[in-house]
C-alpha cells in the first residue's frame, strides 16, 4: 500500500540534485539523439562495429590479456571479449528496451482506462496494480523465469509481467489530474467524443513524463535483466549476454580479471548513460 | 485529536484492513506460483524420484506426493498446508522446507541487519552534510557516489571487491560464513556476530566481522546511493522553507533549527524509501549471497531454483512476499510519529 504512494526510485535518483547536468538547452537533445543512434548501431549492425566474430573459438588464444590484438582480451574459449560485448547489446540492451516499451504501452493504456472510467472499475484495476507492486520483484522474477524454463525469452516475460504496474499507476495519476483541466471541459463542451478526448487531449500530455521515466527505466531494466542472467536465468550459452559473461567469468576471476571487468564496465556505463540522460531530460521537461 | 475512543476503533480498523491486504497479496502470490509450478515443462515426480528411477518408481513417487490428484485438489491441499505452517518437503534436501528456511534465515538476517544499519545511518549523515554544505570537494564526491552507486550492477561490484580485496590483497576471505568450530564458539543463533558476542570471544567477533565485510560492503555501495540522494534533496527543500528562516530569526541555535526542526520534516520520505529498500533487500540479497557463498536464504533460494525444487521455490516466494508487505506496513506505522499531520484515522 505505502509502496504505491512513493516517489519511484528514478525520481529520487534524479533528485540526486543535478544542478548542472544537462541544464536544459539543446545539449540534452543531441545527447538523446546520440544515445538513440548508438543503440541503433549496436543492435542493428553489431557486425560492422565488432572487430571479430563473437562465437569463433580459438583455444590456443584463451585468456589473452588485453592488447592490440584483443582490446578487451579473450575469454576461456579464446573468444574476443570486445566483439562479444558489442554483439551482446542485441541481447542485453535491446531486451531491456523491449521490456520497458511493453511496460510503458500496457501501463499507459491500463492507467488511462482506469482514470477515465473511474468508480468501481478504477478501484478494481488499481487494486490489482497494488497487488503486483507488493511483490518482491527479484524473487518473483526468479520464480517466473525458472518456471517458464531457462532462456532469455522467459526472463523477459517475467520482467514484463512485473514492470507495467508502475506505469499504470503513474499514468493514472497524471490522467486524473489532466481530466480536471479546463481544456478538457472545453473539449467536452464542444462535443468531442470520449475516444477523441483521451487520444488527442489527454494522452499527449503524459508523453513528457513517460519519456523521462522510459529513459531512466531502460537503465533499471538492464540492471534487473543482467542480474537475473548472472543468476543463470537469462540468455543461454553461447549467446554473449552481458550479465551471463560476468557470471561465466566468476571462476576465472583471479587468473583473468579482464573477463568479468569489461562486460561489467559496459553495463555500468550504459546504465549511467540512461540514468543521467533521463535526469537531464527531466530537467528540460520541467523547465 | 478527538476523544480516545474513535482513535482506537480506527486503529483496529486499520489493523484488520492491513491484515486483509496481506492475506490477499499472499494468496495471489501463492496462486501465481502454484499455477506456474504446474505448467512447468519438467516433471516434479521424476525429479523427486531421482535419475535412476524406473517408470514404476516415478509413478509411485507421483502418488506419494499427491501429484496425480486433480489440480484444484492439489491447490486446496497446498493452501490448507500453508495455513497450518506446512510448506511441504524439499525435493532437494528431502526435509521439511520450513526447517531449511529456519536454518538459513539467521545468516541472511545478520547480513541484512548489518548492511541496513550501516547504509541507513551513514546515508542519512552524508545526505545531511551534503544538503547543509552543498559546495566543495565533498559535494562533488557525494554526487559521484550517489549517481555511480545507483547505476553500478550489484553482482559486478561484488565480483570486483572479491577479486581485489580478497583475491589480490588477501585482506578478507573470498567467500563463506564464519566457521563456528574453527572460531571455537558454540552455534546458538546461527548469526556469527551474535554467537561471538554470546561466547564473549573477541577473536571470533573479529573473524565474524571480517567474513561479513565484503558482502556488507557490496550491499552498502549500491543502497547508500539512494539514501544519500534522497536525504540531500529532502533536507535541501526544507532548508529553503519560510519556517526555517523564521526559526533562525527567532534566534534558535543552528543545531536546533537544522537537526531538530528541518531534519524531522525531511526524514519522512527518507524513512519511506528505507522501508522500501529493506523490503527489496529480502530479495536483493540473493545475488550477494550467491557471489560470496553466504549460506543464507538467498543462497537456499538460488540452489532451489537451480534444482527446480518447486516446493521450495513456492515457499520462498510466499514468505518473501509476506515479509515485503509486512515491512511496508511497519513503515506505515512509523509515519505518524514523524509527521503528526498524518493521523491514524486518515
Amino acid at each position: 500500500m505505502s509502496a504505491a504512494d512513493l516517489p519511484a526510485v528514478p525520481d529520487a535518483l534524479a533528485a540526486a540534485g543535478s544542478r548542472r547536468a544537462g541544464g536544459g538547452g539543446r545539449g540534452v537533445l543531441w545527447w538523446a539523439a546520440a544515445t538513440a543512434l548508438g543503440v541503433l548501431a549496436l543492435v542493428a549492425f553489431p557486425g560492422l562495429l565488432a572487430p571479430g566474430d563473437p562465437y569463433s573459438l580459438e583455444v590456443s588464444n584463451r585468456f589473452a590479456s588485453p592488447g592490440s590484438a584483443n582490446l578487451f582480451g579473450t575469454d576461456d574459449a579464446g573468444r574476443d571479449i570486445l566483439s562479444r560485448v558489442i554483439h551482446g547489446a542485441r541481447y542485453s540492451l535491446w531486451s531491456s528496451i523491449l521490456i520497458v516499451t511493453f511496460a510503458a504501452v500496457v501501463g499507459t493504456v491500463y492507467g488511462a482506462l482506469a482514470a477515465w472510467y473511474g468508480g468501481i472499475l478504477d478501484r478494481l484495476l488499481m487494486r490489482t496494480v497494488d497487488v503486483f507492486l507488493a511483490f518482491p520483484y527479484l524473487v518473483f522474477a526468479m520464480a517466473v523465469a525458472a518456471s517458464l524454463g531457462r532462456g532469455l525469452t522467459s526472463t523477459m516475460v517475467a520482467l514484463c509481467l512485473l514492470w507495467w504496474p508502475s506505469y499504470a499507476r503513474m499514468v493514472r495519476g497524471q490522467v486524473k489530474s489532466i481530466l480536471n483541466d479546463y481544456h478538457i471541459r472545453a473539449a467536452v463542451t464542444l462535443g468531442a467524443s470520449r475516444g477523441q478526448i483521451l487520444r488527442w487531449h489527454v494522452i499527449p500530455h503524459t508523453y513528457n513524463q513517460l519519456l523521462v521515466r522510459f529513459t531512466l527505466d531502460i537503465g533499471n531494466a538492464l540492471v534487473a535483466l543482467t542480474g537475473l542472467a548472472f543468476l543463470g536465468l537469462g540468455a543461454t550459452p553461447p549467446l554473449p549476454e552481458w550479465g551471463r559473461m560476468v557470471a561465466d567469468s566468476k571462476q576465472f576471476a583471479l587468473t583473468a580479471w579482464w573477463y568479468g571487468v569489461f562486460p561489467g564496465v559496459v553495463i555500468f556505463l550504459t546504465v549511467l548513460n540512461f540514468v543521467l540522460l533521463g535526469e537531464a531530460l527531466r530537467k528540460r521537461v520541467e523547465l | 485529536m478527538r476523544s480516545a475512543k474513535p482513535a482506537r476503533f480506527s486503529k483496529l480498523a486499520r489493523f484488520s484492513k492491513g491484515a486483509a491486504w496481506l492475506a490477499v497479496v499472499v494468496l495471489v502470490a501463492v496462486t501465481i506460483t502454484f499455477a506456474l509450478s504446474r505448467i512447468v515443462p519438467a516433471d516434479p515426480a521424476r525429479l523427486a524420484a531421482g535419475l535412476e528411477a524406473g517408470p514404476e518408481q516415478v509413478e509411485r513417487v507421483r502418488q506419494d506426493l499427491g501429484l496425480d490428484d486433480p489440480i484444484p485438489v492439489q491447490y486446496v491441499r497446498y493452501i490448507g498446508g500453508l495455513l497450518t505452517g506446512d510448506f511441504g518437503d524439499s525435493l532437494r534436501t528431502r526435509g521439511p522446507i520450513l526447517d531449511d528456511v529456519v536454518e538459513s534465515l539467521p545468516a541472511s538476517l545478520e547480513l541484512i541487519a548489518v548492511s541496513f544499519s550501516i547504509f541507513a545511518v551513514l546515508g542519512i549523515v552524508l545526505g545531511v552534510v551534503w544538503a547543509y554544505w552543498p559546495r566543495g570537494v565533498h559535494a562533488v564526491l557525494l554526487r559521484v557516489v550517489a549517481v555511480a552507486g545507483a547505476a553500478v550492477p550489484v553482482f559486478w561490484v561484488g565480483l570486483l571487491l572479491q577479486i581485489l580485496l580478497a583475491g589480490r590483497l588477501g585482506w578478507f576471505p573470498v567467500a563463506g560464513n564464519l566457521n563456528h568450530e574453527a572460531a571455537g564458539i558454540a552455534e546458538v543463533t546461527g548469526a556469527g556476530l551474535l554467537d561471538a558476542l554470546i561466547a564473549r570471544s573477541p577473536s571470533a567477533m573479529w573473524e565474524a566481522a571480517r567474513v561479513l565485510f565484503l558482502p556488507v560492503m557490496t550491499i552498502v555501495i549500491h543502497n547508500i546511493a539512494l539514501t544519500i540522494a534522497l536525504m540531500r534533496s529532502s533536507l535541501a527543500d526544507q532548508l529553503d522553507q519560510e519556517y526555517v528562516r523564521a526559526a533562525r530569526a527567532r534566534g534558535l541555535s543552528e543545531w536546533r533549527v537544522v537537526m531538530v526542526d528541518a531534519l524531522r520534516n525531511a526524514l519522512n520520505p527518507v524513512v519511506t524509501m528505507l522501508g522500501l529498500q529493506l523490503g527489496w533487500l529480502l530479495g536483493g540479497v540473493v545475488i550477494v549471497e550467491v557471489i560470496f557463498s553466504w549460506p543464507g536464504i538467498g543462497l537456499y533460494a538460488f540452489s532451489s531454483f537451480q534444482a527446480f525444487d518447486y516446493n521450495a521455490i513456492m515457499a520462498i516466494t510466499v514468505l518473501s512476499t509476506a515479509g515485503f508487505v509486512l515491512v511496508n506496513a511497519l513503515v506505515g506505522l512509523i509515519y505518524p510519529r514523524l509527521d503528526p499531520r498524518i493521523q491514524e484515522g486518515g
